[in-house]
């Protein structure tokens, strides 16, 4: 099982990997084969039959990629792309929403009196199957738009797709900036070597470090909330906010870390969405892969902003909507997408451009600044209480305990990892924006940089004593 | 010019903190030497030694006039012994405590008894409960006896390395090169642990009985319906024999009185013939047979094939209750007189 990059046997496979490759210096189509392998090889060892599946939906998209380019007409251009697209969305409903219907399916018979096992229609979830869907879809879009000029070879294609740094939680890649780079001649660069390096360590950090550690103390209170009082609530309701961040966006670092080691940019995933001041800016840095995919397949052929003040909101709710639906097709899920409408709404319903002849005074404008800044913060919170919770009725309960006392201890171990963990990453933020890049040590002094390396190393060890959790977004 | 200065500047510093990590890694002897790290939590509950005995040195001392029990040997006795319950039928005359360690072999139970329990607890009854299988030759007992006497405290046993996952071998070797990883959960704050897993928690429930084994509830169904002999024919490890022998003519001497237990298994009957001999010869008073016994062939008694849940628990210290309560009477009695 290779699917984890904290999973030490990622790490043989990468060493291994990293000299097989580079000794291939500039020789484009075999470096580009060893990634096909290598890729093939990671998700092939985790499960044949997904990896099977995988194939084949890598075959369907070329064959249809290749009808699209060599097509013509523009009609029927048009035609071959929508079916490619139904294909795509056929495919991932089938396996990521199926087992949905069906345990609505097995209520309902039960209900009916007639018993019926889950388990024996429940089929396997790919995984990252909602990543790699959608990433075909772009790559006929941008075919059939001519954003993408040339057909890829099915060897760059091949890469496209599986390419393992980024297939099991993304980033969601577009066609034409990622097979550029694949044709482009690489030799080993030390720089984005250092840049990968520190990307990966900061990464797993963040996993192994914040995440890890606060997802096992807050899974009680999310399989139960009623047994807890209003102070546990806010600060699990909280750590889940950092917990996700921590989780995703550490994943997102390591993706783009591996790919710096091999040559490859990967897109930003994350640009300090905590510390954005409205919910359209928290949008423009929270997975920035999948909400400028979102734009730009969804809320613009929609019609966007154009069309007046209620379209747009329409277009803004559908997209959020549809964003709710990628990540599963339970309804949590889907109030959580729906929720971030409705805030968008509000947010362009409320929000004014602004006004170059008003100057405000610094700490006015501060002060404007941080109120705004922890509304967004309080809302988005709000909103990952359903996306966390397993179902409705639990993400309801843990919000409600919020007003009730319960007499229990007061959560020192959850005030202590609430402070913990936002330091860390505050202050990761802090200095990743003010330095405009993520890669913040690079510019140290060598035996600082030693310092906090070695720090860092001992402190991943030692946090990883307790229990391992998976990527959240690998479930995806 | 600047990118070749932070080209040399990731070079040094990648070198200079895999030297800061070996030097501190060394550095970690001196404390190792000085015995200030306690065992890893690792494997086993063998993390929990210092703080068992800590609260049982406690426990004794707000007790004191009662007779004193202690209950030794491995996961299997430690959820084999409910010492409240024990103590309430001896209607709170005796106060026990179940000192029995998770993957702990007999070298290691008799190098505790010996060096820890007798001089520091000074118990007046042990209850021994000991499987033939702690006797073995085998690789992992000589594994876990190797690093007993090889290292300079009996500390850390990511041993074991039959079945390991390769994770658990690369954390396996890892432990064994490097002291920062070994003694790393002596590092890990203990407001970030979660609960009732590991360390203290666990022992915080003994007194109570849910006894390190919080499952009391029946999660193990055997289709097992035979009893099934199972050979332990693994040559023995002279040298554990030898200090068993000694230990129990050590506790002879000093008078406390002490009871062999060999544990029961599900639907399996333990034969080594040369263990068995042995035992019996220690005689009915000293040696409480649960081998095969047809009480516990039920699998509604088990958490798993061979460790009881809290039903086999209760039924197994009523069982002991019935075989030292003429000599805790007897004990009692005199002590009355001293008196």
């Amino acid at each position: 099982m290779l699917y984890s990059f904290t999973d030490p046997l990622f790490f043989y496979f990468f060493a291994l990997l990293i000299p097989i490759y580079w000794l291939l210096n500039r020789k484009v189509k075999l470096q580009n084969f060893i990634l096909l392998i290598a890729s093939y090889l990671f998700y092939a060892i985790g499960n044949l039959g997904i990896f099977t599946l995988f194939l084949l939906s890598t075959i369907v998209n070329y064959l249809i990629g290749l009808w699209i380019f060599r097509v013509d007409d523009n009609l029927k251009k048009k035609r071959v792309l929508v079916v490619g697209i139904v294909i795509n969305v056929i495919y991932l409903g089938f396996f990521k929403y199926l087992n949905f219907f069906i345990d609505s399916f097995v209520s309902l018979f039960n209900l009916l009196g007639l018993s019926l096992s889950k388990s024996s229609l429940s089929i396997l979830l790919p995984i990252g199957i909602s990543f790699y869907t959608f990433q075909a879809i772009s790559f006929l879009v941008d075919l059939y738009k001519g954003t993408l000029k040339s057909m890829p070879s099915v060897l760059n294609f091949g890469v496209y797709m599986a390419f393992f740094p980024k297939i099991v939680a993304g980033p969601i890649e577009r066609a034409e900036p990622f097979i550029s780079q694949l044709n482009q001649p690489k030799t080993f660069d030390m720089e984005k070597a250092s840049s990968g390096f520190q990307l990966i360590l900061i990464g797993m950090f963040k996993k192994v470090v914040v995440a890890d550690i606060i997802a096992v103390k807050i899974q009680d209170f999310f399989s139960n909330p009623a047994r807890y009082g209003s102070a546990t609530a806010i600060f699990a309701i909280f750590l889940y906010t950092l917990q996700i961040y921590a989780d995703f966006s550490g994943y997102s670092n390591m993706a783009r870390g591996f790919s710096k080691f091999l040559g490859i940019n990967l897109i930003k995933n994350f640009d300090y969405p905590y510390l954005a001041t409205n919910l359209r800016e928290f949008w423009r840095g929270w997975h920035i892969s999948l909400s400028t995919w979102i734009r730009d397949y969804i809320y613009i052929p929609l019609g966007g902003s154009r069309g007046g003040k209620k379209k747009t909101y329409k277009n803004s709710l559908y997209s959020m909507l549809i964003a709710g639906i990628w990540h599963g097709a339970g309804l949590t899920f889907i109030f959580w997408g729906f929720l971030h409408g409705i805030y968008l709404i509000i947010n362009r319903k409320i929000q004014k451009p602004p006004d170059p002849d008003r100057t405000l005074k610094p700490n006015k404008k501060f002060l404007i600044k941080a109120s705004t800044g922890a509304l967004t913060f309080i809302l988005v919170t709000i909103a990952w209480v359903f996306f966390r919770a397993s179902s409705f009725k639990i993400a309801l309960s843990a919000l409600k305990q919020l007003f009730v006392r319960v007499n229990t201890p007061f959560p020192v171990d959850l005030l202590a990892i609430f402070i913990f963990s936002s330091c860390i990453l505050f202050i990761l933020d802090f200095f990743q924006k003010k330095l405009n890049k993520h890669e913040i040590f690079g510019d140290l002094p060598w035996y600082f940089q030693g310092i906090i390396y070695a720090i860092m190393i001992y402190m991943i060890v030692i946090w990883n004593v307790e229990i391992y959790t998976p990527f959240i977004y690998a479930g995806f | 010019m600047k990118v070749e200065k932070n080209n040399s500047n990731f070079y040094k510093s990648i070198i200079f903190s895999i030297l800061l990590l070996i030097t501190i890694d060394i550095l970690f002897i001196i404390p190792e030497n000085e015995n200030l790290f306690e065992e890893p939590y690792d494997w086993g509950n063998r993390g929990d030694i210092p703080f068992k005995i800590n609260e049982c040195k406690s426990i004794f001392a707000e007790n004191q006039g009662k007779l004193k029990i202690i209950v030794i040997g491995d996961s299997r006795g430690q959820q084999a012994l409910w010492s409240q319950e024990l103590d309430k039928k001896f209607d709170n005359q005796t106060i026990t405590y179940n000192l029995c360690f998770a993957g702990t072999g007999a070298l290691f139970q008799i190098s505790l008894l010996q060096e820890i329990f007798l001089p520091q607890l000074q118990p007046d009854i042990v209850i021994w409960d000991l499987s033939f299988n702690d006797f073995g030759d085998t690789p992992v007992q000589n594994e876990q006896n190797r690093e007993l006497f090889s290292l300079p405290r009996a500390r850390y046993y990511t041993n074991y390395k039959i079945n390991m996952t390769s994770e658990e071998q690369i954390s396996y070797y890892l432990s064994k090169i490097s002291r920062l990883y070994r003694y790393r959960s002596n590092f890990f704050p203990s407001v970030f642990r979660v609960e009732s897993t590991k360390g203290e928690n666990i022992a915080k429930y003994e007194r109570t009985y849910q006894a390190g084994f919080l499952e009391t509830e029946q999660i193990f169904i055997s289709n097992e319906t035979d009893i099934r002999n199972l050979t332990i024919n693994s040559p023995l490890h002279n040298e554990t024999m030898t200090k068993f022998q000694q230990i129990r003519q050590s506790l002879q001497t000093k008078g406390i009185y002490h009871l062999i237990v060999h544990p029961a298994h599900d639907h399996q009957i333990w034969i080594n013939k040369e263990l068995q001999s042995l035992f019996i010869e220690f005689g009915e008073d000293f040696f409480l047979d649960l081998n095969g016994d047809s009480r516990f062939v039920n699998h509604t008694l088990y958490s798993n094939k061979d460790h009881l849940n809290s039903n086999g628990a209760s039924l197994y210290t009523n069982l002991i209750y019935e075989k030292i309560q003429v000599q805790v009477n007897l004990m009692l009695e005199s002590i009355q007189e001293e008196n």
